[in-house]
């Protein structure tokens, strides 16, 4: 009798041993094989991250690249013309030395185009990279932009700083003026908006650069979609600046149609 | 007297137009028959006015909106294959004055540099079809002749001996002096030798009697 219960009890604690054993394996090949998917997840995360940073510096650089052929283009074309003008003029002016009046006609006309060409290198020169900014930094070269805008009469932009004039390294100032030129244009294009407030403040060794207006604007996650998409190249460049610049930059709208676009920039990356 | 020369010209600086107008006022024998702002601008032109106004040149820019200057010669030179175009433009690369000529222009000329040759680059090709400034090297001119790139109708007047010694001297690009040097006389008979030869086949530089000499086998390269 005894001899038949040790064995009966014997074999449920090896069925016993077996099952878990068993589930043991079960659970650790069904662990194995969870973590390897999560593991690729991750993986496909970390490289879909690095492909969007590709693709915004790749965007950024073309747009680069594109601004130059532009620069080149106009540099031909306008000043190519201007100065072959004031060769033709001054062809045209030995021939008429004995003929006062036909020379002094062709002389004031050199000379507006002397201005004109002096002009146009002024601007073209101010699009590579302007010298206000190399000599007296952001917030006047921000100031002349925004007169320079509010001139032409399309949107009244408030401007307010506490910078106090206060001096960053150039590839930083240089990379600070092109977002916020790049926004004002975005704002520009696509808002329909009349006033524009921009204000930079410098607070606790955090530069905050906001811009608000009412009027059409963009949220984060739209911005974010734009940025992956194939459109958007002027955001894409907004984008890659402020990665350069180990910023941050937030898009907000509310429901009342203020929209507002706030840069936080971290002072101590950017000192002189 | 001139025979008088009608011109078109083409370029969308307005103001370049207006100071090559003012140029030809002291050569009224040239006279401007239309404007045009780009290639599809002087193509419509042509195709209205063709057979009403006779053109004998067109001073073609390269770089221009809708069409550039390459491909509105190459569409003009297809339909009318005698019609003369001078390239100016403000670009000097190699690659860009072949393929205006390849293209079927007559000649080609820096804007800032040889616009003052614009005069007698008409007048030449008018008379011989065909005008190279003086930058371009002689190996390049008897590369576009050789290859039938240029084609240019001299006149055939017979030069004299001397005359012809003098050609060859100057398409080995020796200067007046050191041709004066070689053939023992003064530089000042080279120099009224050297016109005489312009006058006889109407050509207006050094490039053209070199066309000449290349055309008509003066000169023998190595």
């Amino acid at each position: 009798m005894e001899t038949t219960e040790n064995i009966s009890l014997l074999g449920l604690i090896l069925a016993f041993s077996g099952f878990f054993a068993f589930m043991s394996i079960a659970f650790i090949a069904l662990f194995l094989v969870f973590k390897k998917r999560i593991e690729r997840e991750q993986e496909a995360l970390r490289t879909a991250e690095i492909n969007f940073e590709r693709q915004i510096s790749e965007a950024s650089m073309k747009a680069e690249q594109q601004e130059r052929v532009q620069i080149a283009m106009d540099l031909h074309d306008e000043i190519g013309a201007l100065v072959t003008v004031l060769k033709i003029n001054m062809l045209n002016a030995q021939n008429r030395v004995n003929q006062p009046e036909r020379l002094f006609d062709l002389l004031t006309d050199t000379s507006q185009i002397i201005e004109k060409t002096a002009e146009t290198i002024r601007t073209i020169s101010n699009r590579i990279s302007p010298p206000t900014l190399v000599k007296m930094g952001i917030d006047t070269t921000i100031e002349e932009l925004v007169k320079t805008i509010n001139a032409t009469g399309k949107m009244n932009i408030i401007y307010k700083s506490n910078l106090n004039r206060m001096r960053f390294n150039l590839e930083a100032e240089l990379n600070i003026y092109r977002v916020i030129k790049e926004t004002i244009n975005n704002i520009l294009k696509h808002s329909h908006t009349k006033e524009l407030h921009i204000e930079i403040k410098n607070a606790c060794d955090i530069i905050k650069i906001t811009f608000n207006y009412i009027g059409l604007g963009l949220n984060n996650a739209q911005v974010e979609h734009l940025l992956r998409s194939e459109k958007g190249s002027g955001l894409k460049s907004i984008q890659s600046r402020i990665n350069n610049l180990r910023a941050t930059i937030n898009y907000e709208v509310d429901k009342k149609g203020t929209a507002e676009i706030r840069i936080k920039i971290p002072a101590d990356e950017i000192r002189n | 007297m001139k025979s008088e020369i009608n011109v078109v010209i083409v370029d969308d600086q307005q103001l370049v137009r207006q100071g090559l107008k003012r140029m030809f006022d002291d050569n009224p024998h040239i006279k401007v028959v239309f404007e045009a702002n780009d290639g599809v601008e002087v193509i419509n032109w042509f195709k209205e006015n063709k057979n009403k106004v006779r053109v004998d040149v067109v001073l073609m820019d390269i770089q221009m909106p809708n069409m550039d200057g390459w491909e509105a010669t190459e569409i003009l030179v297809r339909k009318y294959k005698n019609i003369k175009i001078i390239g100016l433009s403000s670009y000097d690369n190699e690659a860009f004055i072949d393929r205006f000529m390849k293209n079927g222009g007559r000649g080609y000329l820096l804007k800032v540099q040889e616009i003052n040759e614009v005069v007698a680059a008409i007048e030449q090709i008018v008379e011989v079809g065909y005008y190279l400034s003086e930058r371009v090297p002689i190996s390049k001119v008897k590369d576009y002749v050789n290859r039938k790139v240029v084609v240019p109708n001299f006149n055939t007047s017979v030069l004299s001996d001397q005359e012809i010694k003098i050609v060859q001297l100057i398409c080995q690009e020796k200067t007046s002096q050191e041709i004066a040097d070689i053939l023992f006389v003064s530089k000042k008979t080279i120099e009224s030798h050297r016109d005489r030869i312009l006058t006889k086949i109407k050509a207006r530089n050094m490039v053209g009697i070199a066309m000449y000499a290349i055309k008509h086998q003066l000169i023998v390269f190595k």
